[in-house]
């Protein structure tokens, strides 16, 4: 009979306590495109071109998924997102 | 037309006097309807009973765009969340527009605003269009033909915002 390393349970585990929550950036008709981008960059320190592809993605579809990570993370990112004015939510990665 | 702009190597500020008026009135709005204007009380430590306490979503529209809500629909998480984190949000909109409110120029001379200051100049004039915006009913596609001539003239004052952010932005 073969036993599964408990490293490998814990590591299995770990990825799906660690990583279950999600931050949304809403498509709002406000915000300046060239602004959601900057803050994509300034405070998630994404590269340019990823900070335009997520701003992109937030006008064209409606929303992006900005970031993931534990629950306390995202509500750090949601809270800096109404900081910087965006329309942020946070839910469970499905 | 100067609005921000780079020389010398330095992040410049230059506006006409009405523009000045203007962008003070504007802020002084918006510390207005986030200011929660309690009475002073003696006890420092009052602010304590408070913290228990659950807070309302803002009923007024323009506070709400600017306070939303952080988990969509789930009610008692809005709630809770609220409760943890409004207070330091509204403080935080309130210092940065204080602080841009002060350092307004006084008259129509250039003024440095220094890299410590871009992203409280950047935030606050996001919240002055975030409100302006929310107040006209902004939407993508806007028709400004129907509009009644009040409407129409903050409609100006939005694309004049829009345009001063976008100088702002142009000088990172």
């Amino acid at each position: 009979m073969s036993v599964t390393p408990l490293e490998e349970i814990m590591a299995e585990a770990g990825t799906e306590v660690a990583i279950p929550w999600v931050c949304i950036v809403w498509d709002d008709p406000i915000n300046l495109m060239s602004y959601v981008a900057y803050v994509f960059m300034t405070y998630f320190g994404y590269s340019k071109g990823k900070a335009e592809k997520l701003m992109m993605e937030v006008h064209t579809k409606g929303k992006a998924i900005v970031n993931k990570g534990t629950r306390e993370e995202m509500e750090r990112d949601v809270s800096a997102m109404h900081g910087y004015g965006l329309m942020a939510t946070l839910e469970k990665a499905v | 037309m100067h609005g921000f702009f780079i020389e010398n190597g330095k992040r410049w500020l230059q506006l006409a006097e009405v523009e000045i008026a203007l962008l003070n009135s504007l802020i002084s709005q918006i510390i207005q309807l986030l200011d929660l204007q309690e009475e002073a009380s003696s006890d420092p430590l009052d602010f304590l009973k408070d913290l228990g306490k659950p807070i309302a979503r803002p009923q007024d529209e323009v506070v709400y765009r600017l306070l939303p809500d952080a988990y969509g629909e789930d009610e008692a998480a809005n709630s809770e969340f609220r409760r943890f984190t409004e207070r330091s949000l509204r403080d935080e909109k309130l210092v940065q527009a204080r602080k841009v409110l002060a350092g307004l120029p006084k008259n129509d001379k250039a003024i440095e605003v220094v890299e410590l200051d871009f992203e409280i100049w950047l935030k606050t004039l996001n919240d002055v269009r975030l409100a302006l915006g929310t107040r006209l009913e902004i939407t993508e596609n806007m028709r400004t033909e129907n509009l009644d001539p009040e409407k129409m003239s903050l409609l100006e004052v939005y694309d004049w915002l829009t345009w001063l952010q976008g100088t702002l932005l142009e000088t990172k």
